[in-house]
């Protein structure tokens, strides 16, 4: 499927069924983005569900209404649960934001190699 | 001399991470190797005094924070070192404490705004049964609306006093009674020379929680308007005495006692407060137990009511 770019994401439905989106280098992403973000995903999804992979490893920052968009998973019901990629220190900090202060309603787990992202996304197929 | 020049390039080999090499000129590798030195501890120091910056700056933010002003962000560059997560981090954590400070703050308006609507409404129904017992002829009935407008108004005053106190969780009791034995003295319209009441003046602050509030309240008012009503007949002039406080109970142990005493005609000998008609005794009886209170009686020179109950946990 082809990648569909904006401001700050590029965002497309891999052949394994999993839904990857990328941050793009030294984002800031605010609350447009994530709304945009979110309708590509629900477009991609087409009223289907699946397992999201988001590379967070090369963000610069996030807002806070932006957050608090991610982590209201009702208003993305194409997404059942989420596999935070990271690697710097703010990506690093990013990610531990999503775990506690804003918890999304889906399952979210942190990594640091993609290959074990997608390992653990694929459990959430079958379901 | 030979010795100590090998011995330094050595050393400066060491530092530089040159490989030592017995072809090297060896003055030569060490003046090299110096001015490698020099640059890197004048390009650490100028890091040093970078980093003492960032740091002094993300310290200013987080006292910023500690202070509840939010408008100060620490900045972020693009080059993705520890200092811009932490500056990172530091910025989001203080966008939620803020979130939740508000939200905070506006759940203690609201909740002020429902204790005092409590208050309003209570003496809403206060007023109805005001306007209802005007129209009604009969004495023992008029008795009894007053009554419950005094236990109303009583139960009125301790949400008015949460309202009006900065701790909305509980109120100081010892300032509750006093406005209470103003607005009982006002109820029964008394004449202060013939039934006198007396209160320490300097009882402590006591802060009670609602429900403990609210029984000891409706207590209050349930023994004073007694003492008021049946205590002193035929004009008959008086002393009503109430004592509010702390008392040791044991070595590690303290427990509230509330006393209401009157030198009236005392209390008749065939009321047995433990198993008795009158409404009032039954609800002295009933809220002293809700509070896992005791109430004792004792009926030489007047009346007196003592209710010892356990101080409240936090």
């Amino acid at each position: 499927m082809s990648k569909i770019e904006i401001r700050a994401f590029t965002t497309w439905l891999g052949d394994n069924e999993i839904c990857y989106t990328v941050v793009k280098p030294n984002a800031v992403v605010e609350i447009a983005d994530a709304i945009e973000n979110s309708a590509i995903v629900k477009e991609i999804s087409d009223g289907k569900t699946y397992p999201m992979l988001v590379n967070l490893k090369e963000i610069k920052s996030i807002t806070k209404e932006a957050r608090d968009h991610f982590s209201m998973q009702g208003r993305t019901p194409g997404i059942k649960a989420i596999g935070l990629l990271i690697k710097s220190p703010a990506s690093t900090i990013i990610g531990n934001f999503f775990l506690g202060l804003n918890k999304s309603v889906v399952p979210v787990k942190l990594f640091t190699k993609e290959e074990k992202a997608v390992d653990w996304l694929k459990q959430f197929l079958k379901k | 001399m030979s010795k100590e020049l090998d011995e330094i390039y050595k050393r400066v080999c060491d530092l530089t991470g040159e490989k030592v090499s017995s072809k090297a000129d060896k003055k030569k590798s060490v003046l090299i190797g110096l001015k490698k030195l020099e640059t890197t501890l004048k390009s650490n120091k100028k890091q040093e005094i970078e980093n003492s910056k960032r740091i002094d700056e993300i310290l200013k933010v987080v006292i910023s924070f500690a202070n509840l002003k939010y408008d100060k962000k620490a900045i972020i560059t693009n080059r993705k070192s520890h200092f811009d997560a932490l500056a990172l981090g530091i910025n989001m954590l203080g966008e939620e404490l803020e979130a939740s400070t508000i939200s905070l703050h506006e759940k203690e308006v609201l909740l002020k705004e429902i204790h005092h609507r409590v208050k309003n409404n209570l003496q809403v129904i206060s007023s109805l049964l005001n306007l209802q017992s005007e129209k009604i002829k009969q004495p023992d009935l008029l008795e009894t609306f007053m009554e419950s407008q005094n236990r109303i108004r009583a139960m009125a005053l301790v949400h008015e006093k949460i309202y009006q106190s900065k701790n909305l969780s509980k109120i100081d009791f010892t300032e509750y009674v006093h406005s209470f034995i103003s607005q009982m003295s006002s109820s029964y319209n008394l004449d202060p020379k013939k039934i006198k009441m007396h209160l320490d003046p300097n009882i402590e602050p006591h802060f009670f929680k609602i429900d403990t509030a609210i029984p000891c309240s409706l207590i209050l008012n349930e023994l004073i308007s007694n003492s008021y009503k049946y205590a002193f007949p035929k004009n008959r002039v008086g002393n009503i005495y109430l004592h509010f406080g702390i008392e040791k109970k044991s070595k590690n142990a303290a427990q509230y006692i509330l006393q209401v005493a009157d030198d009236g005609i005392g209390i008749s000998p065939n009321i047995d407060i433990k198993n008795t008609n009158t409404l009032g005794l039954q609800l002295v009886d009933l809220l002293t137990a809700q509070i896992e209170g005791k109430l004792e009686l004792d009926r030489k020179n007047g009346t007196k009511f003592t209710i010892r109950f356990p101080v409240e946990k936090n």
